[in-house]
Parts: structure tokens; sequence; C-alpha cells
């Protein structure tokens, strides 16, 4: 399952076709702003909802944005080892550096080219999904 | 020689002035007193002469009396005189012990006071025998006869004596008017010159009192100004520090600002390209080759935009961030910069020519971005020139380092160098060869972010050099 932290519904959906085109048949679940995704990660904690594979994660998001996110995923036991991954039109230092000390997987900055894009998800997928060992869940 | 020496000067000369008025007047003094004393000394050696002839006078009185009457109270009256008469002599012949030829005198008179009183002694001795009635003159004889005759050579040496001490006293009574003139003038001369000095002092105390009320009034004038540059100084720094705030404030501004460019503007250009992506996949048996066209056009001009987006935040980021300097080995960096081309574009043959080991202060994120502007340019500038060469080094110009970097691409007209480095203005059509026209803009903003300058020579058809400095 992978949870796509997502406020633009466009790029949501071209998000989407393009895991769907890559091959990815994982289930994807779609928080609209971090306060959703926080909502959801919580049921999942609790076990009232499935805990995801991988974080797709917005850094420009509203009500709560993606750097608390991230802070509360892995400040949180049962979410604290999941892998996150930033998908972002920002290519600002200080987002990048911000992510990585917050203990990101991957920075990842969303090209303009969809085409580009495309293949970086199809990439992505393959890596997070295929090829990557995750720690067991607990 | 300096004002204090001066006064120093001054100072020892008034010192030894007073000092040797001081002297000339004790020593006037001195001899005052001296001649006073001796004067007082005559006085008494002609007072004791005359007493002494006064006691002679009454011994030789008494001695007629008992010869002529017999009487005893004579006798007595004789007895004391005589006595007298020795004591005067001791005393006077002590005073003059200091006069020799008074000595003499005194010694000679002495004689003659004996000689008389030996005569009056025989007269005496005549009476003793016969005590009642005239006494036989032949007996007396020698002694009435003589007795005035021996009493004027007493007279006359007491004259001698007198005479002696009278022009004694003249000598004397002169020195000590003398002196007493003498004392009075160094006085007088002591008192004036002590007054001017004095005045002397006093105008120098006035002067000093007057110097430090000016100094007083000055150090007054410069504590206001002071105070004034003071509160110049804070209202400066305040508004400084006003200026900083609103600086740092329209800096965060200008980042949020471009932060919002970065994500909101690119945000629908990703939406257009990617369901222009999506129409022209999913529905590729719907379009034929005029919409396939139409989309591509599309999805061009996005990427342009795209592109035009990321030079105009490159150009901003380079404006904000900070020039931290450190040794850049640029030959190893534009080499660098020409490989990632070379791998992105791996058709193109060019000849890369690096000067090795050009080193130099710079920051090297900033050096990175603007070698990637200017390869970039050279790179696309030499896409129809065949067997292009790119190269790069450095040499001194006028004492400094001057950076180059030169292609034999297309080139430019030396006509428009003036618009090559401002942003948006370009001097080839979009059909020759595409670009923002923000990257020599870029460019030239790093170099004058490290305080250097950047010019540029070329020649359409032939090639074009870019140099830079990287010091003022």
């Amino acid at each position: 399952m992978i949870l796509l932290v997502e406020d633009d519904p466009d790029h949501e959906a071209l998000a989407i076709r393009a895991l769907r085109k890559a091959n990815v048949a994982n289930e994807i679940q779609v928080a609209h702003d971090g306060a959703e995704a926080l909502e959801y990660l919580k049921k999942a904690a609790s076990g009232a909802k499935m805990l995801p594979q991988l974080i797709l994660l917005d850094l420009k998001l509203p009500k709560v944005d993606g750097l608390e996110v991230l802070r509360n995923i892995r400040a949180a036991d049962k979410t604290a080892l999941l892998p996150v991954v930033v998908l972002t039109s920002s290519d600002e230092e200080k987002d990048i550096v911000s992510s990585y000390r917050l203990g990101v997987n991957s920075y990842i900055r969303k090209p303009v080219n969809f085409t580009d894009f495309a293949e970086a998800t199809r990439q992505l997928g393959m890596y997070w999904l295929l090829l990557n060992q995750c720690p067991p869940l607990q | 020689m300096g004002k204090s020496s001066w006064y120093r000067l001054a100072l020892i000369g008034a010192i030894v002035i007073v000092l040797l008025n001081t002297w000339l007047a004790a020593r006037a003094l001195n001899t005052l007193l001296l001649a006073q004393y001796w004067e007082a000394h005559t006085l008494q050696v002609i007072s004791q002469t005359e007493t002494l002839v006064a006691q002679v006078r009454t011994a030789e009185s008494a001695a007629r009396g008992y010869i002529l009457t017999g009487h005893d109270g004579f006798q007595k009256q004789y007895a004391v005189a005589t006595h007298q008469i020795h004591e005067s002599t001791t005393n006077l012949q002590r005073l003059t012990g200091d006069n020799t030829s008074q000595q003499v005198r005194i010694t000679m008179l002495s004689t003659r006071i004996g000689a008389k009183l030996a005569a009056l002694d025989a007269g005496l001795a005549v009476r003793r025998v016969q005590p009642q009635g005239a006494l036989d003159p032949a007996l007396l004889g020698p002694v009435i006869q003589d007795t005035p005759d021996r009493m004027d050579s007493v007279q006359l040496t007491i004259h001698d004596i007198e005479a002696e001490e009278e022009g004694l006293l003249a000598s004397r009574t002169a020195d000590a008017t003398s002196a007493r003139r003498w004392v009075w003038g160094s006085f007088t001369l002591a008192f004036l010159l002590d007054f001017l000095l004095l005045v002397a002092a006093f105008e120098l105390l006035v002067r000093a009192d007057r110097a430090r009320e000016k100094i007083t009034a000055n150090s007054a004038v410069i504590e206001g100004l002071n105070r004034q540059l003071t509160a110049a100084n804070e209202e400066l720094e305040s508004r400084v520090q006003q200026r900083t705030r609103e600086l740092e404030a329209s800096n965060q501004e200008l980042e949020s600002f471009s932060y919002s460019v970065s994500h909101d503007l690119r945000a629908p250009l990703r939406t257009i390209d990617g369901f222009s992506l999506a129409l022209q996949e999913d529905f590729a048996d719907k379009l034929d080759a005029q919409g396939e066209d139409y989309i591509s056009r599309v999805r061009n001009g996005v990427q342009r935009m795209g592109t035009l987006i990321d030079s105009l935040l490159q150009l901003s980021r380079v404006t904000r961030s900070d020039v931290q300097r450190e040794l850049v080995d640029l030959s190893h960096l534009a080499t660098l910069v020409f490989r990632e081309l070379q791998t992105g574009d791996p058709e193109r043959e060019i000849n890369w020519v690096a000067q090795p080991g050009v080193i130099a202060e710079a920051d090297p994120r900033l050096m990175r971005i603007a070698f990637e502007n200017l390869i970039g340019n050279a790179w696309k500038f030499t896409a129809r020139t065949p067997n292009a060469t790119v190269m790069f080094g450095s040499g001194p110009q006028n004492g400094k380092t001057v950076y180059f970097l030169r292609d034999t691409g297309a080139g430019f007209d030396m006509n428009y160098v003036d618009r090559l480095f401002t942003a948006f203005q370009r001097l080839h059509g979009e059909r020759e060869f595409t670009g923002s026209g923000i990257g020599l803009a870029t460019v030239s903003r790093i170099i004058r972010r490290h305080h250097g300058s950047i010019w540029a020579e070329g020649e359409p058809g032939k090639g074009a050099t870019f140099f830079f400095t990287l010091t003022a």
C-alpha cells in the first residue's frame, strides 16, 4: 500500500496514472493535506487501518505542511521506520536539508517535463516496493 | 626651545637674583653692625679716658687737702681715688687691646700717672710725720712744684689718646654711615626685585588661570560635541538597525516569493505537461499528425517556461546567497561542468582545452553556476560549428589575474556587447539558438558578488571570448 500525500487533484491524478503506467499494482491511499495524512497514520498505528509500505509526501500542503508530517512520522514508534519519499516542486536548499535532517529516505524534485516524472515514478515504485528491503512492520 | 623650558629658566634666574640680593643685604647689615660696634667701642674708650682724668684730678685734690689740713678724710679719699685709677688704667688697657699705638700711649700714661702718684705719696708722708701746724715749704716743694707739671704730662698723654680715638671715631662713623647707605640700597633693591618678581608671578598665575578657564570652556565645547556625536551615532545605529530589519524583511519576502514561484508556478506547468502527455499516450489512436504536432508544441512551450522559471530562481538565489570564498581549482571545476554537458549530449564532438592548475579564491558553488552558464553558452553557440574548440585559461593583465572562456562558435556583433549581460536580452533569435536570456546576467551577478568584473569580445562567425576577474 502506498500513501500519497498530495493536495493538487491534477497532480494526484497524474501521479496515480504514472504509478499505474509503471505497473505498480499496490493500493494507493490519498491524503489531501497534512492533517488528513496524520489522521490516517494515527489510525494505522492503532491497527484500524493498514500501515503503508511507502509514503510519497509533498512538502507544500494545507493545514499541516510536509515537514511537520515527516517530523510526526519519525516521532511515532509505529511509523518511525516507514520509508518516506519527498516529492515536491521545491529545490530550495533549506527544504532539502530540513527533509534529510528529519530522516527522509529520498528527496525527488518533480520535473516539469512529465515524461521525466513518469520515469522517476517508475523507478520509485521499482526501487522502494520491489528492490529495497524494508524494515519489518511492527 | 619649548615654553616650559623658558619658564624653568626664568624660575632659576629669579631664585638666583633673590639669593644674590639676600646675600648682599646680609653683608651690608653685617658691615653696619660691625661699624656700630666699633663706634660704640671708641666712645667707650673716650669715656673711660675722661673718667681716668677725673679720677687723677680727684686723687690730686684729695692729696692736696690732706697736705694742707692734715684731715684723715682726705687721706681716705685719696686711697679710694688711687684704687679707681688703677682699675681704670687696667680697663683702658683691655679696651685698647686691638690698637698697638694706643697701648704704647697708655703704658706711657700709666708711667706718668705712677710718677705723679709717687710725688703725691711723698707729700702725704711729710704730713703724716707732722700732723699739726704749717709744714716746711721746702719739704713740700717737690710735691707742689712738680705736681702741676706732672699733671700736665698726664694731660698731654690723655690728649693724645683722645685725639687718636677721635680720629678712629670719625672714620668708624663714616664706615657706619656708608654701611647704612649700603643696607638701605640693598634692601630697596631687594624690595624692588621682589616686587617685580611678585608682579611677574601674579601675572603668570593670572595667565595660567585664564588658560585653565579656556581649557575648561574648550572641554565643555568638546563634551558638547561628543554628546552630539554620540547622539548622531546612536541615531545612525538605530537607522542602520531599522534598515537592516527592513532589508531582512524584504529578503524574507523575496525568499517566500521565490519559494512560491518555485512551487506554485511550476505546479500548473506540470499539470499541463502531464495531461498533454496523457493525451498523447492514451488517445494516440484519435490524434493525427497535426494533433501530435500541437501537443508537442504545447509541451515545448511548457518546457521553455519551466527553464525560464528555473533560470529566474537561480538568478535570485545568486543574489541572495552569501559569497563564501575558498581556494577553488577552476580548471578542474570547468572541466567537470564540460564533462557533464558532454554526458548529456554525447553526439557532439567539441575540443575541450583547459589550462591546468588555475586556482582562485572564490565561492565554489557560485563558480559552478557561472561555469554552467558560460560553458553551457559556448556549448550552445558552437552547435553549428564543425570541429569547435572551447578553451579555459587565465593570464595577468594590469596586475590582476584575468580568467577567460573562449569558443569558436557563432560569436556576436560587438555593437551589441552592452546588452549581453542584461537579463532577457538576447542577441540570437529563438529560431537559431534557444535560451532564456538570463544565463549571462546570472554570471555577471556572480562575478559582481565577487567584486570582479566581466566583459566579452566577439566577432560574428568567429567565436566569442568571455573575460572575468574575481577581485576588485
